[in-house]
């Protein structure tokens, strides 16, 4: 059953449908969501309240996009709303540790490098600014087109990719310093 | 390739495969999320659409953008208490609008909606006061690559786009946009039964 029919069916109060979107989508906004805030706590607040404000605003989704962007941007906005309110107490960068807390069988599945990586990268990308994350993320993260993430996020195309390339001036040194470390 | 690009592209390749072997979210936080899904009253029902309407809210504007969309705002509903004491104005062709016309009832205005799109096989209005239903309310060509309709509209502020070739959302280049809620892209906006003799 594709997205448009789920979502007939979950207006007209069939829960296990809505269930059924939370499912497709739920692990792919987690992953924006972390990467973005850098905080697996935040992140998990983030997907709660998409959720929840897409389940309430069922009504207001017009089938002109894909539910996915709708809930992407439902998703884009909870984090800056999260974001300036982590700002105001202070920056936290996660660590794969707490990650491993969760998921002890992820280290023997990937190798040491792999974890080197996903560290430097969270560090550097907390260190980047909010919009020009956003845009990385959005472009080499999930791989969008730049029409696809104007449209998401209300910014020209030419903004946008002046975001990408800022961000990865800003991104390859940091990296590649932590690297050498 | 030269042999820069394909660093770069190696380089980004790496922040892909960092980004894409994030781990997945605590089975608690899901667990949450369900029962707090499971808590909520059905969509649509008057329980939610309250709940919807106590939610704090907020978003982040530039504060010329503000000011921009209130005097944009403000324009919209002088032009349509002005129109609304004349006759229907002919369409110019030119540019899309939404012009208020006689009044029907107390509380009702009807609203002419125009929007020029040569080339156009057929145009829908939608909007809060159709539900969005792209099949309730089609627009006729009436000059040549220019679509329009009349329908009656209660007072207050509606949100309105044009479906062209049932596929197609536009929004209307003569009126402002309604600021981002957080849900979709901005609409076009149109006031309608602003104070008259304005």
């Amino acid at each position: 059953m594709n997205d448009i029919a789920l979502v007939a069916r979950a207006r007209n109060g069939d829960r296990d449908a809505f269930r059924a979107l939370v499912d497709a989508y739920y692990d792919e906004l987690g992953r924006f969501a972390w990467r973005y805030l850098g905080h697996r706590e935040d992140a998990e607040d983030a997907l709660q309240e998409t959720f929840l404000r897409a389940y309430r605003g069922l009504g207001r989704y017009v089938e002109r996009e894909a539910f996915r962007s709708w809930l992407f941007r439902i998703l884009i906005n909870r984090c800056r709303s999260l974001a300036r309110r982590r700002g105001r107490r202070g920056g936290i960068v996660v660590h794969n540790e707490e990650a491993l807390r969760d998921h002890p069988d992820e280290r023997t599945s990937a190798s040491t490098s792999d974890f080197e990586l996903r560290d430097a990268l969270d560090v550097a990308l907390q260190e980047l600014e909010p919009k020009l994350r956003e845009a990385l993320l959005l472009k080499h993260g999930e791989g969008l087109g730049y029409a696809e993430i104007s449209s998401l996020i209300g910014v020209s195309e030419s903004a946008l990719k002046m975001r990408v390339k800022r961000a990865c001036e800003q991104l390859r040194p940091r990296l590649e310093a932590m690297r050498h470390e | 390739m030269s042999d820069p690009e394909n660093k770069r592209e190696a380089w980004l390749e790496r922040i892909r495969e960092g980004y894409r072997s994030t781990p997945p979210l605590g089975p608690d936080a899901r667990r949450r999320l369900d029962d707090a899904l499971a808590a909520e009253p059905r969509p649509g029902s008057l329980g939610s659409i309250v709940r919807w309407w106590l939610e704090p809210r907020g978003f982040a504007a530039r504060p010329w953008a503000v000011a921009a969309a209130i005097v944009a705002l403000l324009g919209v509903g002088v032009l349509v208490g002005r129109i609304s004491s004349q006759h229907p104005a002919a369409d110019d062709g030119r540019a899309a609008m939404a012009r208020s016309g006689s009044a029907s009832a107390d509380s009702m205005t009807v609203v002419h909606f125009t929007l020029s799109a040569p080339g156009a096989a057929s145009i829908a209005l939608v909007g809060d006061f159709n539900d969005w239903d792209a099949s309730a309310t089609p627009m006729r060509q009436t000059a040549a690559g220019v679509w329009s309709v009349s329908i009656p509209l209660s007072h207050g502020r509606h949100v309105y786009a044009f479906v062209v070739n049932s596929a197609r959302w536009v929004n209307d280049p003569g009126a402002p946009l309604a600021p981002e809620d957080g849900f979709g892209v901005p609409n076009s906006v149109v006031v309608v039964g602003w104070p008259r003799g304005t």
